[in-house]
């Protein structure tokens, strides 16, 4: 599927690359906050707090270890704000690169189905075709430039905090590394459900949609009894949907909690036996979340690949098709 | 106006006395366990660790843990809530438009129009219900709750970060001027280019169709990328507001940092009392955001189920 964006779309390539820098530098600068903000409130509860300027230099090259104190919260105060208006530059900047990738790709094939589809007959109803058009259409592009992006950003967001965490204490890596299985096997188990549980949604949708269109001054009773029985269908499949994924959400909250209490523990006998400082047991609570933050969302872009999969697959064959 | 019919449909919500009273149970529930957290870590800092006191150490330890299973629970049983009322309530819209539309002649060129008040427009209220409104209760109480102990533990410090809050209000509230314009602009694009597709499947199907002045390549090619062009400065406009809000929300937090570093040379303040006071910042910080969300949600959606009771109120 990726090989076959990829060749459709060689000039996205650039682009992607551009998206994936803009992200991966919000993901590192967002880490030096956490790591940055503990730091000082070490440095700030250790006022003639020598060893930390070490810890500090380390941070920032040296650069900052000639500074007093007060020096250092005037830094740290700038320095938050600066790092919010480049993350946040860097967001607004990847997307609109991300919705101008998805609109050009998905324009290049409404203008073949236009210009090859004239005067055939086509196999699908208008409800079918308007959402193909409208919906369907972004897929393989928002899939190439969205989706894949946000994975390898996710892969490096981890990695990052994992290695962060590690300078801290090599023993805080145990909970991380040791929860991540639970968490993929969930995910291996829920995948399949959900998968499911949306198609038979979307599938519920596309009927109504169509039968809206029917329905409408049609004048027609039976027109209306189809729409009563479609509208109280997709009723159902809603509230299964929305409550299928609200169950799973708090599933996923439930093993979060367990993580982040499992690690409040560990991080506080470490700190009780001044094994690390209370900084960096605060920032090390900051990392585990931020840790399970994005491998949960690096499992939601995979499991959503796995949904686009099929509307992906629909748009190649119809493409396909057309030429 | 949009404000006005997202009230409108609030008001659908509180009619239904036991889902109301549930749901603000739920948020009460969840928003008393957000206090506690704070407090047992500044407890955590100038007591247990210090004193090497494990017995208490353990005790915080559970009380963190019913805290956080009572926030879920709460949580999870307030979404239940707002699903059910709110997909029967848009269930019972659509119901609504297509039994007063099914004889009425006047749409008969309207046909993408009720599609998409039918579909599109219906899953934003549903989203409405489901996630703003539900946001909207909790930050409420959210405020309601934190503001007291927010005042408590940062004292002057708090009355700056409030200035600057309000700052971010306004800021935000004049970039969602653009936000609206960019919003509405995009909406009616978006349902011209539904009408044309609909028209285009139905004429282009014809064996002898051939290029007109009212289906062409060039129409079409010119619908859809006007409605890109609107998504995309809509897209841009929104995206700004995070940047705007954060920004004057930070430089806030930098100011009490600065505040508290010199408050507490002199005495007034320790380092464990600024992190209560930071933490409940944070604890603000998320309901403030969801009202700003709500009212740019209640912006774009309320002009979505103003088109929704045009034709329900007919």
């Amino acid at each position: 599927m990726f090989k076959y964006v990829f060749n459709h779309n060689k000039r996205f390539s650039i682009w992607f690359i551009v998206v994936l820098l803009c992200w991966s530098i919000e993901v590192v600068v967002t880490q030096y906050i956490f790591k940055f903000i503990g730091f000082v409130i070490d440095y700030g509860l250790n006022y003639k707090g020598t060893p930390y300027q070490g810890a500090l230099s380390f941070l920032f090259d040296g650069r900052f270890g000639e500074y007093g104190s007060k020096q250092l919260i005037i830094t740290l105060s700038i320095a938050i704000v600066l790092f919010v208006l480049i993350a946040y530059s860097f967001s607004i900047i990847s997307g609109i690169i991300k919705t101008k990738v998805g609109n050009s790709s998905a324009n290049i094939y409404r203008w073949q189905i236009y210009n090859k589809t004239r005067g055939k007959k086509l196999n699908m109803s208008s409800g079918d075709y308007l959402v193909f058009l409208h919906e369907d259409i972004y897929k393989p592009g928002n899939l190439f430039i969205s989706t894949y992006t946000s994975i390898v950003v996710y892969v490096i967001g981890i990695a990052y905090s994992i290695i962060m965490l590690g300078d801290i204490s090599p023993y805080l890596i145990i909970t991380p590394v040791a929860f991540m299985p639970l968490l993929i096997w969930f995910f291996l188990k829920y995948r399949k459900k959900s998968y499911q549980v949306n198609q038979k949604y979307r599938e519920i949708d596309g009927k109504l949609r169509n039968s809206v269109a029917n329905s409408v001054c049609s004048q027609d009773q039976n027109n209306l009894d189809n729409f009563e029985s479609v509208n109280s269908n997709h009723s159902a499949e809603r509230k299964s949907y929305s409550m299928f994924s609200n169950k799973y959400g708090t599933i996923l909250s439930a093993i979060r909690i367990t993580i982040y209490i499992i690690s409040c523990i560990i991080a506080g006998f470490l700190a009780i036996y001044g094994k690390i400082l209370i900084g960096e047991y605060l920032i090390f609570i900051a990392f585990v979340n931020t840790i399970f933050t994005k491998l949960i969302a690096l499992l939601n872009s995979i499991v959503s690949i796995n949904a686009a999969a099929p509307r992906v697959k629909i748009v190649q064959e119809f493409m396909a098709e057309v030429q | 106006m949009a404000i006005k019919n997202v009230m409108r449909a609030i008001k659908y919500f509180l009619s239904n006395r036991r889902a109301t009273f549930y749901a603000i149970l739920m948020c009460i529930i969840g928003t008393a366990c957000g206090i506690v957290t704070p407090i047992l870590n500044k407890y955590l800092q100038e007591h247990i660790i210090p004193n090497k006191d494990l017995s208490m150490f353990y005790l915080s330890t559970i009380i963190i843990m019913v805290v956080n299973i009572a926030s879920l629970l709460s949580s999870y049983f307030n979404s239940k809530i707002f699903i059910k009322s709110g997909v029967d309530i848009t269930t019972r819209l659509r119901h609504e438009i297509i039994s007063k539309n099914i004889f009425n002649t006047k749409h008969a060129n309207n046909v993408g129009d009720v599609v998409i008040c039918c579909t599109g427009f219906m899953e934003e209220t549903n989203q409405l219900f489901i996630t703003y409104i539900s946001l909207i209760f909790d930050a409420m109480l959210k405020f309601i709750f934190y503001l007291p102990f927010f005042l408590f533990y940062g004292k002057s410090i708090a009355l700056v970060m409030i200035a600057f809050m309000l700052i971010a209000i306004i800021c935000v509230e004049l970039q969602a001027i653009i936000v609206r314009r960019t919003a509405a602009k995009s909406r009616q694009v978006d349902s011209e280019r539904i009408d044309f597709t609909l028209k285009m499947y139905e004429a282009t199907q014809n064996p002898n169709f051939k290029d007109n002045e009212e289906i062409s390549f060039e129409t079409y090619k010119r619908k859809v990328l006007a409605c890109d062009k609107a998504w995309l400065n809509y897209s841009v406009a929104s995206d700004f507001y995070p940047l705007i809000f954060n920004l004057i929300w930070y430089i806030g937090l930098g100011v009490c940092i600065l505040m508290a570093y010199e408050l507490s040379a002199l005495g007034y303040m320790t380092l464990a009392v600024f992190i209560v006071f930071n933490s409940y910042v944070d604890q603000l910080k998320a309901p403030l955001e969801n009202f700003i969300t709500f009212k740019q949600m209640s912006d774009r959606m309320g002009v979505a189920l103003g088109r929704i009771y045009n034709y329900t109120d007919e």
